[in-house]
């Protein structure tokens, strides 16, 4: 899809029509619907879109990370490197994808020591001895950016701070060196200027090593911030992409144009955030047709028919029927 | 320190609170046990309730207990007119050893087939389950019967009773150790089988929390293999509520299973205990039952201390 004439590269990742069920019945209420998606070597993708709209579950699909009671449909392919990622071996996990979880408190073994889990992971990937391994677990915890690698190696995970914690979670997903890092919400539950820390490593992190960058997260401005390429998800679906500068200037569908508005910063001091009205409507309970329709400011009778993801130039795409009359107003 | 002065102080007033009730609650216990048997005559009862001091005030006997206790001097057994602390050095190796065994197999085993269960789950799971669940429902007694019957008097594999057999003093050394062991089998099956059902229960669904928790399948996501993420992030967490478990255990060292014992006419606590309270023998019940009170506080401490050695959280979180 991307038309950027590099066509010729076989993707780091593709999805193709992803869509994932709550549970095995195929009545079961879709949670992911047809998405399609590519991360290109060494490019920084963003998935925005409020809670429950279906960001977590395509990252943890294209880790080959879903969990036991989400079910793939037959014809959803993710492939890695153009293999289908169950069939790739050794598993591409840690290896070339690095996965950075939410929640580093919950997602770090509490009872082992930073340093030993890192080494760990180190060993097992690389197969080094356990000696190097540790030195190596020591780097990884200074290219994060933590002071004293060596003290706090031997600290467990409850005794660092959650910025700490969560630069652990990145040495953890960097010890494989891989390709591409997935960060899901990963400042979720840190106060603002940690969370402008860790966009910052995370930022440099991927420049250094060239490593592809795909950014969960339902702020716009954090994906701003970071990434290259913003994929909008909304109620399971992508409704809108394109380059983040682009989307983030001059939005075509009217969600985007919302959570753009939404931006503390575009507010002045003291003048009320705006917000979309309405909320996201469940997995199951969709409207047919723009599943944005009952939120919309500009919605019509033609609305409800869905229009697909329409294709714009400079590799653009929105799910809006007002796109082909210019954009949205 | 402070912390620590007053645990000790919490503990040494918990020791003493049982010996206190232990004392009392004995001397309410009807019977006058030496009044039985020929020869006893009323004259005889009399005087052998002079000799134990039971015409003082119950409260007299009491301070006199604890004087001759705080001097480490816990009087003579009245059945067997030996010092009591001799009657317990005598007898607690006997328990300690099947104790032991039996404590160490069934954590052993139950441990072991808790894993399997929780890392197997369908048909393996369920067999093992309603094999295990059938020993754990059975009375510790009944199955030491069933045993002897079987195995003992049945298949004359084991000998039924005892710590040695007769000729035990002709045998040489790996003989005599072999002997030991032999009659070691059935008591420590019957308590192994009984209590490891509890064990695997417990590590299997303790395994099966762990392995759903995130940082399991973080783990798994990091590219660990599955033997790692399972037996050294998945079992060192799940064994953290066993580790309590065990040192709870613990007392049973010390105790025996009173029953068992008695099935296999096993010369242990158990049967010391038994007997004491039967006779009335003062003493006896007062060392030994002071003696556990001792031993429980103790092994809740260690099983304190065990949790927080395997537990860092608990280490940091306290500070």
């Amino acid at each position: 899809m991307t038309a950027e004439g590099t066509a010729a590269a076989t993707p780091l990742v593709s999805v193709e029509s992803l869509t994932l069920r709550a549970g095995r019945d195929p009545a079961a209420p879709v949670l992911v619907d047809r998405v399609s998606l590519e991360i290109a070597a060494g490019e920084s993708v963003g998935l925005v879109g409020e809670s429950g709209c279906g960001k977590t579950l395509t990252v943890l699909a294209m880790a080959g990370l879903l969990p036991a009671d989400v079910s793939k449909a037959a014809e959803s392919r993710v492939l890695f490197r153009g293999r289908p990622i169950e069939a790739c071996e050794p598993s591409p996990l840690g290896r070339e994808i690095g996965f950075v979880f939410q929640d580093p408190a919950g997602s770090i073994n509490p009872v082992l020591r930073v340093g030993h889990q890192i080494a760990e992971v180190v060993r097992t990937l690389k197969g080094t001895s356990r000696s190097d391994a540790h030195a190596r677990s020591l780097e990884l915890l200074a290219e994060v950016g933590i002071a004293d690698p060596a003290a706090k190696a031997r600290r467990f995970p409850g005794e660092l701070s959650g910025g700490e914690r969560q630069r652990v979670g990145v040495a953890l997903a960097l010890a494989g060196d891989p390709a591409l890092l997935i960060a899901d919400e990963p400042t979720t539950g840190v106060d603002m200027i940690v969370q402008e820390q860790l966009l910052t490593l995370i930022e440099g992190l991927r420049e250094r090593r060239g490593m592809a960058l795909v950014l969960v997260s339902h702020d716009l401005a954090v994906v701003a911030e970071v990434c290259d390429r913003v994929e909008v998800v909304y109620a399971g679906e992508i409704i809108e992409r394109g380059a983040v500068d682009r989307v983030l200037t001059d939005p075509r569908h009217p969600y985007t144009q919302g959570l753009i508005r939404c931006l503390p910063g575009r507010a002045g001091h003291g003048v009320r955030v705006a917000a979309i009205p309405g909320a996201v409507p469940v997995p199951g309970a969709w409207p047919p047709g723009c599943r944005f329709r009952p939120r919309c400011a500009h919605a019509h009778d033609r609305c409800q028919a869905s229009p697909g993801l329409l294709l714009l130039p400079d590799a653009r795409a929105a799910r809006c029927w007002l796109v082909n009359e210019g954009g949205a107003p | 320190m402070r912390r620590v002065a007053k645990g000790v102080l919490y503990k040494l007033s918990l020791v003493a609170g049982v010996a206190t009730l232990l004392f009392y609650a004995v001397d309410l216990m009807p019977g006058d046990a030496p009044c039985f048997g020929p020869g006893m005559t009323r004259e005889v009862c009399a005087q052998i309730a002079t000799n134990r001091g039971l015409d003082e005030s119950v409260h007299a006997r009491y301070a006199t207990w604890v004087v001759g206790a705080l001097t480490g001097d816990f009087g003579d057994s009245h059945r067997q007119s030996r010092p009591v602390l001799d009657l317990i050095g005598e007898l607690l190796p006997n328990t300690l050893l099947l104790s032991g065994l039996a404590l160490v197999l069934a954590f052993g085993l139950g441990i072991l087939f808790g894993v399997i269960q929780a890392t197997r789950p369908g048909w393996v799971d369920g067999a093992l389950g309603t094999v295990l669940l059938f020993f754990y429902s059975m009375p510790a007694f009944w199955l030491a019967l069933m045993l002897i019957l079987v195995l003992s008097q049945g298949l004359g594999l084991f000998p039924a009773a005892g710590v040695t057999s007769v000729d035990y003093d002709a045998l040489s050394g790996p003989g005599r150790l072999l002997d030991r062991l032999h009659h070691l089998v059935l008591p420590v099956a019957a308590l192994t089988l009984v209590s490891m059902g509890g064990v695997a229960r417990y590590t299997r669904d303790s395994m099966l929390e762990v392995l759903g928790l995130d940082y399991i399948r973080a783990a798994r996501a990091r590219g660990l293999s599955e033997r790692t993420v399972v037996y050294r992030h998945g079992l060192r967490s799940a064994l953290l509520p066993i580790v309590t478990q065990l040192g709870l255990s613990l007392p049973f060292l010390f105790s025996g299973a009173v029953l068992v014992e008695a099935v296999f006419g096993w010369p242990g606590m158990g049967r010391l205990m038994y007997d004491s309270v039967a006779a009335r023998d003062m003493p006896v019940i007062m060392g030994t039952g002071l003696m556990f009170a001792v031993i429980v506080v103790l092994s809740n401490a260690l099983a304190d201390a065990l949790y927080a050695l395997a537990d860092p959280r608990v280490r940091y979180e306290r500070d």
